[in-house]
């Protein structure tokens, strides 16, 4: 099976909304994301990412997952991922211009469509944020 | 051009006596978030909807805040520019003498739905 490792394969958000850059690794169970912040994103206030930008990273992680698993079972288009909840969600700072996320997914119970994920978002070796999330896979 | 500028606007706000303050907003259909959220498919992002309680708390403090933490954030129904575009935010702020913080829980509705419920810390 040809695997192709475009994000635009994965998810279907797109400019000025697209806040994953590359799946850099996944698993059944999880899986880690890049996302480098560019002036152009519309989440982005006196030159860092808000904290709602955070937020949208880690959920488009997690449902970055989701679509690199269904490319791998066969499937031709991205599934649309959508949050149901964020939870416990942390800021230890806000990320500035140019710097680049690494976030951590791990998945645990997956129930009716709703998989609830456990998301960490570090730059470097500093971790930057943490928060658990259920993500409503649509069909 | 910014969030704040592009996607809503605060259109009023109401101190209520039992100590809840009112928001009404309103979403801007032609704004560049649903270029990409989806392409020919526009949904509010969630987030978006957590960027607007923030908006609203800080226009009731009069001063910027950070969303440092989210106890328990629920998106309820799914949200489209064309059905949900004209909102009320309600909101009780308790602030936290200690460390500077406020505590926000709000939801967000219309006369239809209730889209979100939001509990946490700003500061």
């Amino acid at each position: 099976m040809t695997t192709s490792n475009s994000i635009f394969d994965f998810i279907p958000q797109r400019w000025p909304f697209l806040m994953v850059d590359t799946v850099v690794e996944a698993d059944e169970n999880s899986c880690t994301t890049e996302f480098t912040i560019t002036d152009d994103s519309i989440l982005i206030e006196n030159g860092k990412l808000m904290a709602c930008g955070i937020v949208e990273h880690m959920a488009q992680s997690a449902s970055a997952h989701a679509g690199y698993m269904a490319r791998q079972n066969g499937a031709e288009t991205a599934p649309v991922g959508l949050i149901g909840e964020v939870k416990n969600f942390r800021l230890v700072r806000l990320p500035e211009l140019k710097e680049t996320l690494r976030t951590q997914i791990v998945l645990g119970l997956s129930v009716n469509g709703v998989t609830t994920v456990k998301a960490t978002t570090c730059a470097g070796d500093e971790k930057i944020a943490e928060g658990t999330f259920k993500i409503v896979i649509e069909d | 051009m910014t969030l704040k500028e592009d996607y809503y606007k605060i259109n009023g706000q109401q101190q209520k006596e039992d100590g809840k303050i009112v928001f009404s907003v309103s979403v801007n259909p032609d704004s560049k978030v649903f270029e990409g959220h989806f392409p020919g498919h526009p949904v509010c992002p969630g987030v978006c909807g957590m960027a607007i309680i923030r908006g609203c708390a800080e226009q009731a403090v009069g001063r910027s805040l950070t969303i440092e933490s989210v106890k328990q954030c629920r998106f309820v129904t799914l949200a489209t520019p064309d059905k949900a575009s004209q909102l009320t935010v309600e909101m009780t702020m308790t602030p936290n003498e200690a460390d500077g913080s406020v505590l926000v829980i709000a939801q967000t509705q219309d006369e239809e739905n209730l889209y979100i419920t939001f509990k946490g810390t700003m500061k």
